[in-house]
């Protein structure tokens, strides 16, 4: 809320400043290079010229070849022409066709670079310019600005750039953190990651170049160029001349303008309540000279740091640094750190007081995770809108785009955006990926000596490069706002074995044989069928060559898992407060298990066309694979919010009323997926044990100026997004996370040996492996998968059936555990592929997707209902429904069942529909579900009313009623929900706290020992929602929060509110703060 | 009501179903135990007559069975079985005729199999094995040992993209037909480009065997010391042959399908007269054929 008031003000600030007062008008049409009031002189640089173009007289950088300088230069660095405080920009410009191929091109510069810089003097001034997209034929105007040790750098919208047609461009500046851009009136605003005062710069003012070396001047035609600015408050208004001056200011080198603080190098956002929070101030000196610092102190909201500082001589462009520490016992806000003292220069002495900003954000508290990617500073209104708490990417992980060692000077910059998340109760994730050029250092080998840009990362010096910069990458990422880093998403997918030196010899040595003959890729060139000498079972000894050596290249002789695992622990170690590594796409692999130390979380983007129920294969997929450490891996929860067009509505088809968006995006790509398919998409995520929430495709959900090839072709798909995420994911995400999977079973083997010698996979969505799943959950089987190495492992536990589609060839360790299982009664489902070793029990047919998403659904949905009818004899799934468009999936703790259910019945709509190939619209359903158990009440826990249910015998039935294909969350309980019951003090003073611990009872005064979601409000005297509230579980009946008064706070009459979401039974408690 | 009902009739259609599985399943079981006695005086007999069981499965296993107790000697059993129609069935006959020792009695299984098969992928594979016979090692220039000097490319001609002829071979069987050989006509084959894949030229969906003809003018001789044949990349598998004569081959399995390769056909040009090219491709999954350019190298 904060955030949306503090958005508010900045919008209607933008419009505040019209009524600048002009500073500096050049106008160019007249001939003349100096300002129209004749006080600002400038001089020519290199090419450049005042030339006419169409009978008008206009100024013209020239592309000067080489680095020369271009553009016109102002005599002197005049107070005003480097605004510190609210200012405008406005000229008239065209383009040329280009004539060089530099991307950026300065329009009016006093700063130098447009980010933050090691060197002082660039990190003050400011900068306009535009940035040019050749490819494209774009442009966009930016702004960097600089605050001392700090600048941001901010763009407009990419606009199509028209060469030769004239533009009026405009940008404006506002110390509450806004920047306007407009071109010819169109404006579009962006949000910094922070505002206020600017700090001048000291370089003379360049027009249509930069001030510095590394010129880029503007290509193309200025006709006029103005300066509005805000009067600086060391130079009062009335001694600006508003009219023109008749006498030409005699030329200057301003100094610097004074000394300046700010928390550079140092986190500057702290939780509520978080310990020994210190901000490590930096005081500046921009002077040439030594400046001596006295009687230093220093206040945080007017709290003075206990500690004393000695008496410091700063270095010219030096800087020294104070620890300060904070109380975080204050409300959530921004305070000031100032810090105050005497500085002696040159043998004057004065009394100094400077300040900036810190924050105190929501204490950390535990949080379900939902976010997007390639999300930016300027779209966080958009995140928080969306229902989201976290986007990536964190800025400081960007460097790695860069040569490491020239990112440090990015630093502060990146910390204030973390800072602002910190402060608004956001988090951000971080990514490392290996620096693209090394793969041309470390390249793979193919057997004949050749070599391919895929990195050899089993290469050991890679290694040790790569843990050296992931340090570095961790020392500048280290903040609480970071919560994890993706590591090397993507990457593994151009893996390959590589033959030079080192991976042959690290087989040999394990296997004790050399690379079998064959082999050149990361899939095996063995194929059963054609294969001499291939066992007629397809049972292969466990020591076959091509076996043995595809399991050690996936297991990590490649190099992958070792180097993440590496890179990993170097986050870790570095990282103050905990972080967790991440691994994606960990299906798009074969299934194995391989050890990656120090990963914590997995996951694979699920795409939703044409069946948004993948969502829950994709997880079992990975639910197989997270199996592999005795405390599973967490298992994220990732949708993609995009759509191949290829596979949705062709370009090129031309069909019956052809959707709009179409024309306006001939040539897209991909598109936005359909709303009521993302819906469903995210109840059947939520049904399944998730530790958060990802989206991939911010682009596809917002109209994007960062030029992806992602469009937005359907603007309901955010509003579908947000109406899930607000209502459902955020109130039942504490329970999702914590809520155990049912043991499974009913589960599919995944086979490693069939990859190998069949060339079988799932790779993340593909093929009658995957599919097979599909079919299953419409049979509400529940279907889990299993690999091979679990079998060996862990047996098959609870597993009743165990499905082998696509399991032409086992190894035999694992046919002897499969024919076991089936001997002790466990039934065996095969499909015609199934290893001939293998005699099924039952056999299941596969299906063929046909490209009729409605023939292609109903046979998935026989294939599931026979296998169901095949199999009741035997074995009764937990749960079933009355029709195979709902679909269940249980969960279970204690004595509670956690029944999903999920409408899958939908038709064509007219957004892709009328290409056949996908039925994007939810349709309205209504059935019953069943559950094997006796039930003593149930309830919707989304709109937490109790619903009618029968319960006979050992079975419970509930009618459910869809309008559209979304979900339900049906709680499944002994007996009713009674009461609620918490106590809180009479009294409490300011900077205090106690232990709240509320308990949740049954109809019969007993504990409701299962988790049960809920939702905690504490509202403050002044009716402000604290940090405290949010959405929780009771466990074990109980639910136990710690309550802090802030040591501001408002006095007077607090409540806490505690409300379920089972029955909506609340209670509410008050009690008075002195 | 309507829906107690409608919940009995599913739960009367469920059980009556399940029921026949369960008689299945009891069935197969019975069918495990008695097929995994292979000293049992009754398991041939017990296997042979699993063998003409209505189910497909029990066929299989006991299929495997047998040969598994037999070896060898059960090729005139798997003879008879090669002519079943099941997938599953013929596959474990397939892998069962593979594994025969005896060439000539694994021959004549899969004969059997090639002539009379009914699941067209093990007809095919089985025709593939006894009747393509087709290889030649290749040793290029730069790997002949007796050339002891930096190889250099003299002349590059490059092969027209367009003029080939296509044809489809679902059976593979065009190498028993001899398209390969210059007196072939292949004038009611269809036209088809190379560096496209015969999907992006109304082949959408086929996987299996193909080939293409290509006649080509070769310039007048020139001075060399090898000619090559170069492919940017095939998909999957190629075998060659020019002016009739059978070349080499480029055959990685299904990983092949975008590795260059190099073929020597220092004998076999023809300067400046015309030649003929055929090359045979084996596409598995995805995409198939000549998707990249084809160049003739002059090597000096």
């Amino acid at each position: 809320m904060r955030s949306l008031i503090l958005f508010v003000l900045v919008l209607a600030a933008a419009s505040l400043h019209a009524d600048l007062p002009l500073t500096a008008h050049w106008d160019f049409t007249k001939g003349s290079i100096n300002s129209v009031d004749g006080k600002y002189q400038m001089s020519f640089r290199g090419a450049s010229e005042i030339v006419t173009v169409n009978g008008e007289k206009a100024l013209l950088p020239g592309m000067t070849t080489g680095p020369k300088p271009s553009g016109i230069m102002c005599s002197g660095s005049f107070k005003g022409l480097s605004p510190v405080g609210a200012f405008r920009i406005e000229t008239e410009v065209s383009f040329n066709e280009p004539t060089s191929n530099r991307p950026q091109m300065f329009l009016y510069d006093t700063k130098n670079v447009p980010y933050v810089s090691k060197a002082p003097l660039d990190n003050i001034g400011v900068l306009f310019y535009v940035a040019r997209d050749f490819k494209r034929k774009d442009f966009v105007l930016g702004l960097s600005c600089g605050a001392g040790s700090e600048s941001f750098n901010v763009r407009g919208k990419w606009i199509p750039c028209q060469f030769g047609k004239k533009y009026l461009l405009a940008v404006e500046y506002d110390p509450a953190g806004t920047v306007t851009f407009s071109v010819d009136g169109n404006k579009t605003t962006v949000k910094t990651a922070f505002g206020g005062a600017l700090v001048a710069g000291v370089r003379r003012p360049v027009i249509g170049d930069r001030c510095g070396s590394l010129y880029a001047p503007f290509d193309g035609h200025i006709f006029w160029l103005k300066l509005f600015s805000e009067p600086a408050k060391e130079e009062p208004a009335a001694k600006t001349p508003a009219k023109p001056a008749a006498k030409v200011q005699k030329p200057v080198i301003r100094p610097p303008s004074d000394l300046f603080v700010t928390a550079g190098f140092s986190r500057a956002a702290f939780f509520r309540n978080e310990k020994n929070a210190v901000v490590k101030a930096e005081l500046c000196n921009p002077f040439a000279q030594p400046v001596t610092v006295s009687d230093i102190r220093c206040t945080v909201a007017g709290q003075p740091q206990q500690t004393g500082y000695s008496d410091q001589t700063i270095e010219p462009r030096g800087k020294i640094i104070l620890p300060v520490k904070v109380d975080t016992e204050f409300k959530v806000g921004q305070y000031d750190c100032q810090v105050e003292f005497t500085a002696e220069r040159a043998g004057k002495s004065e009394k100094k007081s400077l300040r900036f900003p810190v924050f105190i954000g929501p204490q950390d508290l535990p949080r379900f995770s939902i976010f997007t990617e390639a999300v930016y500073d300027q779209a966080r209104k958009n995140i928080v809108w969306l229902g989201m708490n976290k986007y990536y990417p964190a800025p400081v992980s960007m460097f790695l785009d860069n040569p490491y060692k020239a990112a440090l000077g990015r630093v502060p910059g990146g910390l204030r955006s973390l800072d602002w998340a910190l402060a608004n109760g956001l988090r951000q994730g971080g990514l490392f990926r290996l620096m693209p050029h090394w793969s041309k250092k470390y390249p793979r080998h193919d057997r004949d000596g050749r070599t391919f840009l895929a990195t050899e990362v089993s290469n050991p010096k890679l290694i040790a490069e790569a843990k050296k910069a992931a340090a570095l990458s961790a020392k500048f990422m280290n903040h609480p706002a970071v919560e994890d880093v993706n590591l090397n998403e993507e990457m593994r997918d151009v893996t390959a074995p590589s033959f030079n030196r080192i991976e042959p010899e690290a087989f040999r040595k394990i296997a004790g044989y050399d690379i079998p003959q064959k082999v050149n890729a990361k899939t095996s060139p063995v194929n059963y069928k054609l294969a001499d000498k291939f066992p007629a079972s397809r049972v292969i000894p466990e020591k076959e060559p091509y076996y043995v050596y595809y399991q050690w290249f996936w297991c990590g002789g490649d190099g992958w898992p070792v180097l993440d695992g590496k890179i990993a622990a170097q986050f870790k170690k570095h990282f103050t407060t905990p972080i967790k590594a991440r691994y994606a796409p960990a299906n798009r692999m074969p299934p194995i298990w391989y050890l990656a130390d120090n990963i914590d979380i997995v996951d694979n983007w699920a795409y939703l066309d044409p069946d948004p129920i993948a969502a829950n294969a994709m997880i079992s997929e990975l639910a197989a694979f997270a199996a592999q450490r005795k405390k599973p891996l967490d298992i994220l929860g990732h949708i993609t919010l995009i759509m191949y067009r290829s596979g949705a509505a062709p370009k090129g088809y031309k069909v019956a009323k052809e959707p709009a968006w179409v024309k306006k995006f001939p040539n897209a790509k991909y598109i936005t997926v359909a709303p009521d398919m993302l819906t469903e998409g995210l109840w059947v995520q939520l049904s399944r044990q998730i530790c958060g929430m990802d989206f991939h495709g911010y682009n596809a959900i917002y109209d994007s100026n960062i030029g992806w090839n992602y469009i937005c072709s359907n603007h309901d798909t955010k509003n579908a997004l947000r109406d899930v995420l607000v209502n459902v994911a955020q109130p039942l995400g504490p329970l999702v996370s914590r809520l155990p999977e049912r043991p499974v079973e009913v589960a599919a083997l995944h086979s490693f040996a069939s990859f190998v010698y069949a060339g079988r996979g799932s790779w993340g969505g593909r093929s009658w492996m995957f599919e097979s799943n599909l079919a299953m959950l419409r049979g509400n089987l529940m279907p889990g998968v299993i690999f091979e190495d679990q079998i060996l492992r862990d047996g098959f536990g609870k597993i009743k059936v165990l499905v082998l589609t696509y399991c032409d060839v086992l190894p035999q360790k694992v046919a002897e555990k499969i024919r076991e299982f089936q001997a002790k009664g466990g039934i065996v489902v095969g499909d015609q592929f199934t290893a001939p070793a293998i005699m099924p029990d039952l056999m299941i047919t596969p299906v063929e997707r046909s490209g009729d998403p409605v023939a292609d659904k109903a046979a998935l949905q026989k294939a599931g209902l026979d296998l169901r009818r095949m199999i009741a004899s035997k074995y009764t799934p937990y749960t079933n429904s009355s029709n195979p468009d709902l679909i269940t999936w249980v969960r279970s703790d204690k004595d509670a069942d956690y029944l999903f259910v999920i409408n899958d019945k939908r038709t064509f709509g007219d957004y892709i529909g009328q290409y056949g190939l996908i039925q994007e619209n939810g349709m309205p359903n209504s059935g019953t579900v069943t559950i094997k158990r006796k039930a003593g009440a149930v309830y919707d826990l989304v709109r937490n009313i109790e619903v009618p249910f029968t319960s006979e015998g050992n079975q419970t039935t509930i009618p459910v009623k869809f309008e559209t294909c979304d979900g339900r969350a049906l709680l499944i309980l002994p007996e009713k929900v009674g009461k609620i019951g918490f106590e809180v003090p009479q009294e409490l003073e300011k900077g205090k706290g106690f232990t709240l611990t509320a308990k949740l009872s049954g109809v019969s005064g007993k504990p409701i020992p299962s988790l049960h979601p809920m939702k905690i409000t504490v509202k403050s005297a002044d009716g402000t929602e604290t940090d405290e509230t949010g959405y929780a579980v009771f466990a074990d009946g109980k639910f136990t929060r710690r309550i802090t008064i802030p040591k501001n706070a408002a006095a007077g009459t607090w409540s806490i509110t505690i409300r379920e979401a089972a029955a909506g039974i609340n209670a509410t408690r008050q009690f008075t703060v002195k | 009501m309507k829906l107690l009902l409608l919940a009995a009739a599913l739960f009367c259609s469920v059980m009556a179903a399940a029921s026949d599985s369960a008689e299945l399943m009891k069935t197969r079981k019975d069918w495990r135990a008695r097929l995994s006695q292979t000293r049992s005086r009754s398991f041939d007999r017990d296997a042979l007559s699993g063998m003409k069981s209505a189910d497909p499965v029990i066929r299989s296993y006991a299929v495997l069975k047998y040969f598994e107790k037999h070896g060898d000697k059960a090729a005139d059993v798997l003879s008879a079985m090669a002519s079943d129609d099941d997938y599953r069935v013929a596959s474990t006959v397939f892998g069962c005729a593979k594994s025969i020792q005896d060439h000539d009695s694994r021959i004549k299984v899969l004969t059997r199999m090639a002539d009379h098969g009914k699941v067209p992928e093990f007809k095919r594979l089985a025709t593939t094995l006894t009747t393509f016979t087709f290889y030649r090692k290749t040793t290029r220039l730069k790997d002949d040992p007796t050339h002891d000097h930096e190889v250099e490319i003299v002349r590059t001609i490059a092969l027209p993209l367009s003029g080939w002829k296509f044809k489809i071979d679902p059976m593979s069987d065009g190498h028993k037909k001899k398209v390969f050989e210059t007196a072939y006509d292949d004038s009611d084959w269809k036209n088809i480009r190379i560096a496209a894949t015969w999907e992006e030229q109304g082949n959408k969906g086929y996987d299996g065997i193909a080939w293409y003809r290509l006649r080509f003018k070769m310039p007048p001789r020139m001075e060399h010391n090898a000619v090559e044949l170069h492919f940017e990349a095939v998909d999957e598998s190629a075998w060659i042959w020019l002016n009739g004569i059978y070349v080499g081959q480029h055959d990685l399995g299904s990983n092949g399908w975008k590795t260059p390769f190099w073929i020597d056909i220092t004998k076999e040009i023809k300067w400046g007269e015309e030649n003929l090219i055929v090359v045979r491709i084996q596409d598995t999954s995805g995409a198939g054929g000549i998707w990249k350019p084809v160049f003739i190298e002059v090597l000096k």
